[in-house]
């Protein structure tokens, strides 16, 4: 009779769970964007009488049904959590979490692209850079302060730098930020430097580009927006807290102007709106962009620095906006380098700053 | 389960040295992703099929715990086994007949099987492994394993069958004669960074799929159930657990498809 009662149980359990997903499914409608991913998530296949005999369409129905299933933030979660309680995994999708924080593996190291970004770089000092003053450098991502020390594997950096300088001309000086960071100068929850973190990399640079560097993060308002979940957050779908992000303001960024030379709008330095939008980080120079020119609100000098750069760069320019009168921001992972002689001119004096990750250097074809 | 299995199976052949105990490892979780992706809808076809008012019979019966290769194929793909049996090795005479004929049977039956997996010299391969060790067994062997202790006899079935599902799982003779080299100790002994990684990574995976491979379990359960409260208990556990469970792998259907944009790293 106990065994009926379990079984009819059983049953019960099984077809409500089955039925109420199905239906929630049906009736909740698709979601165009996953946040946590920053992508569009798929959207039903078209269906045609050809279509319908190839494994494609089927292949796209199984991504469709995945991405736009009810609660999928939730089951990811759930996920998560049997991975590393349950089976005691030590990453879910390459997201780990080490002394709280959280971040993605990254190996092995891609020796052919570091030697793509190098000569990218070769490329552009020759075609655009005559007689500028240019350096470059490599921010190291989470895992070179992370991965060792637990054991899990991490890019080869010395072989990354030593790869870097070998095929980077010997016009080109190269600033080592290495020892200049540690874990704690990144949020918790995403992949970027925290801006107020960064007093020993502009001092840094400073040494590097010989410019005189009397920055200081006193001299800065320090503003923050608290609630700040990285990139990371949503990857890993696990419970984490939120952080801050702060923003450092002075003469030089509150009057500064900032245009997009792709669209020739003009954008504040920090844009606060971008907080609530899908990557918080945009608060900084509004995001990606293919080309930006910043006019200093006040500078010590009216020189002119031209940054090659990836997302890193966008939370680094502010503070060198008190040495710069302009600052050129060019992400050649948006643009051609074939095209920014278009936008930008290159006569003159400038110093010029190839700034990359680590692991942009060890991703194949990034550089247009 | 399988499909945890296979993503540390896809990270040991893409590891840059597996090194000898990484083979072994390698080999062991291949193993078990082929037994609970097979058995597992195995058991869907089973369920579902009941549902529908059809009983289909049970296609594995923990053939892991065998203590002869020969016992292994009675617990493994039974279907199949039954179906070369009933349609091809008895129509040939089975063992009814003189002991050259009988190897000639056991080879056409073995070579099939090897074909019916898949048209590739490591399946044929695969086929006349078995056929060999079957024969081998029938010939003197089984005696002698039935002698033995029975650690000892499925210590030689699991040493077996690893040899057996590296030769089913390469892309190529040559990379499965590669693969039981370094099982054996051929060649770079020594575990990658990366492999060392994914079996510490798989670890716990690893063991609850040994564990889950075997009837432990069952006993387990079915000793607990002894008892009138436990089984009061079990008796609620079970729909719980059986809807935990549901919404679980649920969860990493769900996550198949995660795929981050790529330029979120920077």
């Amino acid at each position: 009779m106990q065994d009926r009662v379990k079984d009819i149980a059983l049953t019960v359990v099984f077809a409500l769970i089955i039925g109420v997903i199905a239906i929630a499914n049906v009736i909740v409608p698709d979601s165009e964007i996953s946040e946590a991913e920053r992508r569009k998530l798929a959207s039903f296949p078209q269906l045609s009488l050809e279509s319908a005999f190839t494994s494609d369409f089927y292949i796209s129905v199984d991504e469709y049904a995945a991405d736009q299933f009810v609660l999928r933030d939730s089951f990811r979660a759930l996920k998560a959590l049997t991975q590393l309680c349950a089976f005691q995994r030590l990453d879910n999708n390459d997201v780990y979490v080490q002394n709280g924080h959280l971040a993605k593996l990254e190996y092995p190291l891609n020796e052919h692209a570091v030697i793509q970004v190098a000569n990218a770089i070769n490329r552009v000092l020759s075609d655009y850079l005559d007689g500028m003053n240019v350096y470059y450098s490599i921010v190291p991502d989470k895992n070179y302060y992370l991965a060792a020390q637990s054991g899990r594997p991490s890019l080869d950096y010395d072989a990354l730098a030593r790869i870097a300088r070998e095929n980077i001309s010997p016009d080109i000086t190269y600033i080592d930020l290495f020892d200049s960071l540690d874990i704690t100068c990144y949020f918790n929850t995403d992949s970027h430097w925290r801006i107020e973190r960064l007093e020993s990399v502009v001092g840094k640079l400073a040494a590097g580009m010989g410019f005189e560097s009397d920055f200081r993060m006193e001299d800065y308002d320090l503003h923050s927006i608290t609630g700040f979940r990285g990139v990371y957050y949503g990857q890993a779908a696990l419970p984490f807290p939120g952080e801050e992000l702060c923003y450092l303001v002075d003469d030089s960024t509150r009057n500064a102007i900032v245009t997009d030379l792709e669209s020739g709008k003009q954008l504040p330095v920090y844009t606060l709106d971008e907080f609530d939008n899908v990557d918080p980080y945009d608060v900084y120079l509004s995001g990606a962009s293919p080309l930006l020119s910043i006019k200093s609100g006040d500078s010590a000098t009216q020189k002119r620095l031209i940054v090659f750069r990836d997302s890193f760069g966008s939370s680094l320019a502010p503070l060198l906006l008190g040495e710069y009168e302009r600052i050129d921001l060019v992400d050649l992972r948006y643009v051609s380098a074939d095209v920014i002689g278009e936008y930008l001119d290159f006569d003159g004096d400038a110093d010029v700053l190839f700034l990359y990750s680590a692991t942009l250097y060890n991703s194949s074809g990034i550089l247009r | 389960m399988a499909n945890q299995l296979g993503e540390f199976t896809a990270a040991a052949l893409a590891s840059s040295q597996m090194g000898t105990l990484g083979t072994w490892v390698y080999g062991v979780a291949f193993s078990l992703q082929v037994y609970f992706d097979f058995s597992g809808y195995s058991d869907m076809a089973i369920g579902l099929g009941s549902m529908l008012g059809f009983k289909f019979p049970e296609n594995f019966n923990y053939p892991f715990i065998s203590k002869s290769v020969s016992e292994f194929w009675r617990r493994w793909h039974m279907t199949l086994g039954s179906w070369f049996r009933d349609y091809v090795y008895i129509p040939l005479g089975g063992n009814r007949v003189r002991l050259p004929r009988w190897l000639l049977n056991m080879l056409i039956v073995w070579l099939l099987t090897g074909f019916w997996h898949g048209a590739a010299w490591n399946y044929v391969v695969w086929g006349l492994y078995f056929a060999l060790l079957l024969a081998v067994e029938k010939l003197f062997l089984g005696k002698l394993l039935d002698r033995l202790p029975a650690f000892v006899s499925r210590l030689y079935t699991l040493l077996a069958l690893l040899v057996s599902f590296i030769i089913f799982g390469s892309e190529s003779l040559s990379d499965g004669m590669e693969l039981l080299r370094a099982l054996f100790g051929a060649g770079q002994t020594a575990s990658s960074v990366d492999m060392v990684y994914a079996m510490r990574n798989y670890a716990g995976v690893l063991l609850v799929a040994l564990i889950g491979c075997t009837p432990l379990p069952k006993y387990a359960i079915g000793k607990l159930s002894g008892s009138g409260k436990v089984k009061n208990v079990l008796n609620v556990l079970e729909p719980a657990a059986c809807a935990a469970l549901l919404l679980v792998a649920t969860a990493h259907l769900v996550d198949g498809s995660f795929n981050p944009f790529l330029y979120f790293r920077f």
